[in-house]
């Protein structure tokens, strides 16, 4: 799966979730701060991409630590899908 | 209501619970809410020392309530808890009615997750409390 399809699968997820609009989600774009998306919703946002991708990943505390952008979560669910 | 597995606990509302407007303040939910779920966690043999003991704390990180009838002192309730899932997030549902007329007076979800003593958020419930859990499902 390409980043370009990763990046839809997380915005399609993201959209569905939560009350943002689209062009908020850049890569860039915080995800506490600026998007308003918490550790706890992280759950529900894993979640939701693994039914997006139609896998499931294993998803660890220690690959979220240095999470902070929605680039920074596109670049760890990439590495776990290699 | 809807769950993998359910229980009831009666309850007399006290007098302590109530307010001003001589009905159950609504802080007093969480306490009622707390009883039927730690007698589910009781039942289904994966309660808060089970979790603790496997190296993990479980608070409570979302609740909602619906007050639908208000309780006054006295009343005789049942307030059922169902559990809704446990894989990622503990979530029960919860259900208080009259015992007398069984009218339905309160809805409520909790929603609880795996931390670990070093504060991290766990995206999974830990393997033996999910194991625990589906195995007294399929024992009832």
């Amino acid at each position: 799966m390409t980043r370009d399809e990763i990046k839809s699968k997380i915005t399609t997820a993201v959209l569905e979730l939560f009350a943002v609009e689209e062009e908020q989600l850049t890569e860039s774009a915080k995800l506490y701060e600026e998007l308003d998306i918490d550790s706890i919703d992280t759950i529900d946002l894993l979640l939701s991409l693994n039914q997006g991708i139609d896998q499931e990943l294993d998803f660890e505390p220690e690959h979220f630590r240095d999470v902070e952008t929605l680039g920074d979560l596109l670049d760890v669910i990439e590495d776990l899908l290699r | 209501m809807k769950g993998e597995y359910q229980t009831s606990v009666d309850i007399t509302v006290p007098f302590h619970d109530v307010d001003s407007y001589r009905v159950v303040w609504h802080g007093n939910y969480a306490r009622y809410f707390e009883v039927a779920r730690c007698q589910l966690l009781d039942e289904l043999q994966a309660n808060y020392r089970v979790m603790e003991d496997l190296g993990y704390f479980f608070p409570v990180v979302d609740m909602k309530s619906r007050f639908v009838r208000p309780l006054i002192f006295g009343q005789h309730i049942v307030v059922k808890a169902s559990l809704i899932s446990w894989r990622h997030k503990l979530k029960i549902d919860y259900r208080i009615t009259d015992r007398e007329t069984g009218e339905l007076m309160t809805r409520g979800t909790t929603v609880q997750v795996a931390i670990s003593p070093e504060g991290d958020l766990q995206f999974q419930t830990p393997d033996a409390f999910r194991t625990a859990i589906e195995a007294r499902i399929k024992s009832t």
